[in-house]
């Protein structure tokens, strides 16, 4: 089960979409990476204007560390698949993990300079999840990884990802 | 290459000729320190005549012949051995060799000794391959070696094993094996490499982490490229930052007796990389012509240089060119490329030196697709 605040179980139960995100935790802060088919924007403050009731759901100054990049690159999220391996009485004796691929375009030679210029393999990445209007507080992240392997090509870049 | 791919022919001793010789009993030949350095040399019993056995050191001059034991146990008088460190036995050549009035039948003598060295120490790398290859064919050796291998790069790679020490120690007693094979085993040992040339002459190098002019063949320019198969890799497992090298064989005993271990000594742990990328796994690599400890830690510095990503990963490119105008291209030597769509120092590849590693050409569709990986430095030597 989701360990969800109660603003994203509402949002949720609204049926609303929920959006993704690639958290890249680099050396000059964080990189946050979301679907070349989305329009969002990240880091609105939360005011104190009235529009926000004070129920525990909201946490003043969101939490929140600071982010360097904010780009609409992700092609495809990828397919994320792990799996049990049991013997015949049903106990597990092997957990398979396979490395989860994320393809990011390469527009104008981002990746190509960024990887250049900054170590990006074994950064610590998270795919985090979350609804457009609720603050970063309330995202919740889906996976917990290390960048294991870069491919670029001149329009895509993908990146390898191993579950930490 | 027909030399090349000739097995090495140690000598039988029954084909010397040698009064009571055995059959089968293969001239082996010893060369560097089995004396100071840890290990010793296993003796081949070669021949029986007038009581005396005849136990073979090596089947060249041996420069000192030390400890003699039986079954691993050292003879404190060994007085029931006569030792012969350079003696032409029967008029057939200098040999090293024991004899001994004893049948020791199927024991196991070893001894302590210097093998082919040169004065001061071991022969590097180029003067033993001459040798084996001079065994090979004896009469015809340094005509052989003038046109069976590429000049400069055996020019080359002889600098780099003087530059770097590079010492050879071992024992060639094994009769199965390619010459050509033999010397890929040395140098890629030595981190280095050897392939055949479109001329048909063996290439050799010994990668000490920078290149020479000389040493790059040919350029690749963007116009030749297929641009959507143009891939650049860099991958975690590339990294090497913590190694265990297991050198100094024992060829009595056929183990390595020597160890640098990352996990007991630091400086077999490369910092720099452990702080940007973790502790990787730890790599285990045995280096079983190698017994001198400045030669493994001259290696592990290169392993270094190349492999622990430090300031920059470890790069692979995979591409395709349009047609078959670079034809001459073949796998192992360094070639000069450009895609400006990747970055190398903040600037667009160009010109930038890349080794190619693996080549497929393919006359159907008139393509020829490339793995190579990108190098660092130009230097001198």
């Amino acid at each position: 089960m989701l360990d969800e605040t109660v603003s994203f179980k509402k949002a949720r139960l609204a049926g609303k979409k929920l959006k993704l995100a690639l958290i890249i935790y680099g050396d000059r802060g964080n990189r946050v990476y979301v679907s070349t088919k989305e329009s969002i924007t990240i880091g609105t403050p939360l005011l104190a204007d009235g529009s926000w009731i004070a129920d525990g759901s909201y946490i003043a100054d969101g939490g929140g560390d600071p982010i360097t990049d904010f780009q609409p690159l992700v092609f495809d999220w990828g397919v994320m698949s792990e799996e049990l391996r049991g013997n015949n009485f049903g106990n597990v004796i092997e957990r398979t993990l396979r490395n989860y691929n994320i393809k990011l375009l390469n527009r104008q030679q981002y990746w190509s300079k960024l990887i250049d210029r900054e170590r990006i393999l074994n950064r610590d990445a998270e795919l985090v999840g979350n609804y457009l209007d609720l603050p970063e507080s309330n995202q919740i992240a889906f996976l917990r990884m290390k960048v294991v392997g870069i491919t670029l090509t001149n329009k895509y870049c993908i990146l390898e990802l191993e579950e930490r | 290459m027909r030399e090349l791919d000739q097995p090495i022919k140690l000598p039988d001793a029954k084909d010397v000729g040698y009064t009571g010789a055995i059959s089968g009993a293969m001239m082996q030949i010893v060369y560097g320190d089995f004396l100071t350095e840890a290990g010793t040399i296993p003796c081949v019993h070669f021949a029986t005549n007038g009581g005396l056995y005849y136990w073979l050191v090596s089947g060249k001059p041996m420069k000192s012949i030390g400890n003699i034991y039986v079954e691993g146990i050292m003879e404190e008088s060994a007085t029931d051995f006569t030792i012969y460190e350079d003696n032409n036995l029967e008029g057939l050549g200098n040999i090293a060799y024991l004899t001994t009035p004893t049948d020791y039948g199927y024991k196991k003598i070893s001894v302590g000794g210097e093998g082919r060295m040169d004065d001061s120490s071991s022969l590097n790398l180029i003067e033993v391959a001459s040798e084996v290859f001079g065994q090979v064919l004896v009469d015809v050796a340094e005509a052989t070696i003038a046109t069976d291998f590429e000049s400069s790069s055996w020019a080359l790679t002889g600098q780099r094993c003087i530059l770097q020490g590079y010492k050879f120690a071992g024992i060639i007693r094994d009769n199965n094996i390619m010459v050509g094979q033999l010397i890929l085993q040395m140098v890629s040992e030595w981190f280095g490499d050897a392939w055949i040339d479109k001329s048909g002459k063996l290439v050799t190098i010994v990668d000490i982490g920078t290149i020479v002019e000389q040493e790059i063949k040919g350029t690749i320019f963007q116009s030749d490229l297929v641009e959507t198969s143009i891939i650049l890799t860099q991958r975690l497992d590339d990294v090497v930052n913590n190694l265990l090298m297991k050198y100094k064989y024992d060829f009595t005993n056929q183990r390595y007796l020597g160890n640098k271990d990352g996990n007991e000594d630091p400086t077999y742990k490369d910092i720099n990389s452990i702080n940007a990328y973790g502790n990787v796994p730890q790599r285990t690599l045995m280096f079983r012509w190698v017994k001198d400890d400045a030669h493994i830690s001259k290696i592990k510095d290169v392993i270094f240089t190349i492999y622990a990503g430090v300031p920059r990963p470890y790069t692979k490119l995979g591409f395709r060119l349009k047609d078959l105008r670079h034809n001459n291209i073949y796998a192992g030597p360094f070639v000069r490329f450009s895609y400006n769509k990747f970055y190398k120092d903040g600037v667009p590849m160009e010109n930038e030196v890349i080794r190619i590693k693996n080549i497929s050409k393919d006359f159907n569709r008139m393509i020829i697709d490339i793995t190579a990986e990108d190098m660092e430095v130009i230097s001198n030597v």
